[in-house]
């Protein structure tokens, strides 16, 4: 194994677990607006 | 893109996987369609675009269907160059934009065109939402769109970039940027993980670099230590100089601006670009290395020899199980739809909120803003689908596309968010906008027209005589010619304008 294996191995890696982690995170955050309804609407004009 | 010799073979489970996710991105753009009151919450989903949200449709956006085949297409010739000459570049400017962005944000703006009105006038925000809106026509994805449908599907081109620029049309019309910012979230997850995946099964499967190395020598019956060399064995310093100056398109790159807006701080925004650029860089070398590997695959008798564009198709096919092929498929498919759909709502915008609003109906209700914007995504889909139809030669569309849009706003813009003390009267704004504009369209038009077609370089070229010496004058050189016309017409406008206040440029909008 030289220097380019570890360079593909370690792209593959981060092209795996960051986007894992991120979509980790992303649906965290998606559960909590879908239960609160949250989608930072405008608060409509009060009268 | 030539599609006609990749052969794939679908089990049910593959298909399974395409149909669910052409669904889920339709229900998804369903699910917003009620969610919307105001403008900003159809353009900007309301500002509130956390990091996670920022990471998955930069991303996505950015990373469409000419970096997947493109830059594999550069590693299957050339090696590592793809990588080191053509995309690192952008990789650094990514990182100069985490550190500029959150400027951006600070301003509150909805788009980059509402400062570039603030501080020049309305002509000024006009033009350059004109260059917005043709740099946002997506033809390339549109192409590779259909491509990828008729390849899948085995149905007329035509029909298919149809099929697929309908579906796009349907999430982002109803859902808008909430909707597009979700999808691409799904998108950004499945073009990168099953593009890691496809990697690390190729690569090893054909012996590492060992083993791939032997495949090239294989395939070319010589030395290959040029696919290993970084600048490729024949690039200068020039040269690699010349590609970088190219990527400044993103500084001013109108969907890259357009979500800084959308994000809910200018710490997100930070966070996000920070994040992002290890996944970026990753995912251009993934596509680089796929390349290569198809070409060492071609020469140890794996696969035959594929369309230089269609090498990292053919490689991943060879090598990837059911399932995971589906699974890749919908990662190509989402590759063009994330960066489609993003263009489709930033040209709407530059439709309505830009130019239709300002000139034509500055009183118009929030609701009609939202329901004319919505119509105007299907006028712009409608332009790239026309377009996809008429050009050919795709390259010449882009280099056009980023040439314009980087000579219009990339100095007037900079000025009036890094510079604003110095800005003395709108005049500069104004004439360096339109240097820039007209400037870009004449020459190409000059280009094209009193040019030739060299099939050496492919792509135009005008010779000129001067004093005896034949220079040739590039299309792709407008990039360097008019920026320093565009730098003089600022300077000049700035210094000989009437003196005018940027608050004052505002209350005339």
């Amino acid at each position: 194994m030289n220097g380019w294996d570890v360079g593909v191995y370690a792209a593959a890696a981060a092209l795996i677990i960051l986007p894992l982690g991120v979509f980790y995170l992303y649906l965290r955050e998606i559960a909590r607006r879908v239960k609160e309804n949250d989608w930072g609407r405008t608060p409509p004009p009060t009268l | 893109m030539d599609t006609t010799t990749v052969n794939i073979s679908l089990t049910w489970l593959d298909w399974a996987i395409i149909f669910l996710y052409m669904a889920v991105m339709i229900a998804i753009g369903f699910f917003f369609r009620k969610k919307q009151r105001s403008f900003e919450d159809y353009f900007l989903a309301s500002k509130g675009l956390t990091m996670p949200l920022m990471i998955g449709t930069l991303v996505s956006t950015f990373f469409g269907l000419d970096t997947l085949f493109g830059t594999s297409e550069i590693g299957f010739f050339e090696g590592v160059t793809g990588f080191f000459a053509y995309a690192l570049p952008y990789t650094g400017l990514y990182l100069i934009m985490a550190y500029l962005a959150p400027r951006f944000r600070q301003l509150e703006s909805n788009t980059f065109t509402d400062i570039i009105g603030d501080n020049y006038g309305k002509f000024a925000r006009a033009i350059s939402a004109c260059s917005s809106f043709f740099y946002s026509i997506n033809t390339m994805e549109i192409m590779g769109m259909g491509f990828i449908f008729t390849m899948l599907f085995k149905i007329p081109y035509w029909l298919g970039v149809l099929a697929a620029a309908l579906i796009v049309v349907i999430y982002t019309s109803t859902g808008g940027l909430w909707a597009v910012a979700v999808t691409d979230m799904f998108q950004f997850t499945i073009m990168t993980v099953t593009l890691g995946i496809a990697l690390l099964v190729c690569w090893s499967d054909l012996g590492g670099y060992d083993g791939i190395f032997s495949g090239l020598a294989a395939y070319l019956g010589e030395d290959p230590w040029y696919f290993f060399s970084p600048s490729g064995g024949y690039l200068t310093a020039g040269v690699i100089a010349a590609y970088a100056l190219t990527s400044l398109a993103v500084l001013c790159e109108p969907a890259f601006l357009h979500r800084i807006f959308a994000s809910r701080t200018p710490r997100e925004v930070r966070r996000a670009l920070l994040i992002s650029t290890p996944i970026w860089s990753a995912y251009e070398f993934a596509c680089c290395m796929l390349g290569l590997a198809a070409a060492a695959a071609v020469g140890l008798g794996v696969i035959g020899e594929p369309h230089a564009n269609q090498a990292l198709m053919a490689v991943v096919a060879r090598y990837l199980p059911p399932g995971l092929i589906g699974l890749f498929l919908a990662g190509v498919l989402a590759a063009a739809m994330s960066t489609a759909d993003s263009y489709f709502l930033v040209s709407s915008g530059n439709l309505v909120y830009d130019l239709y609003r300002p000139l034509f109906r500055p009183h118009l209700s929030e609701e009609k803003l939202v329901a004319y914007s919505k119509r105007a995504v299907v006028v712009s889909a409608v332009v790239s689908v026309a377009l996809s139809f008429y050009f050919e030669r795709i390259m010449g569309v882009w280099v056009f596309q980023a040439s314009i849009i980087i000579n219009t706003v990339l100095i007037p813009l900079y000025a009036a968010v890094f510079a604003k003390k110095r800005l003395k009267s709108r005049l500069g704004g104004s004439l360096a906008v339109a240097t820039g504009f007209f400037g870009t369209i004449a020459y190409y038009l000059l280009i094209t027209t009193a040019g030739r077609f060299s099939e050496e370089w492919e792509t135009m070229v005008l010779p000129l005589t001067i004093g005896g010496r034949t220079v040739e004058l590039w299309q792709e050189y407008g990039i360097f010619l008019i920026p320093p016309f565009v730098l003089l017409a600022f300077i000049i406008g700035n210094l000989c304008g009437k003196k005018e206040s940027p608050e004052r440029a505002k209350e005339a909008l």
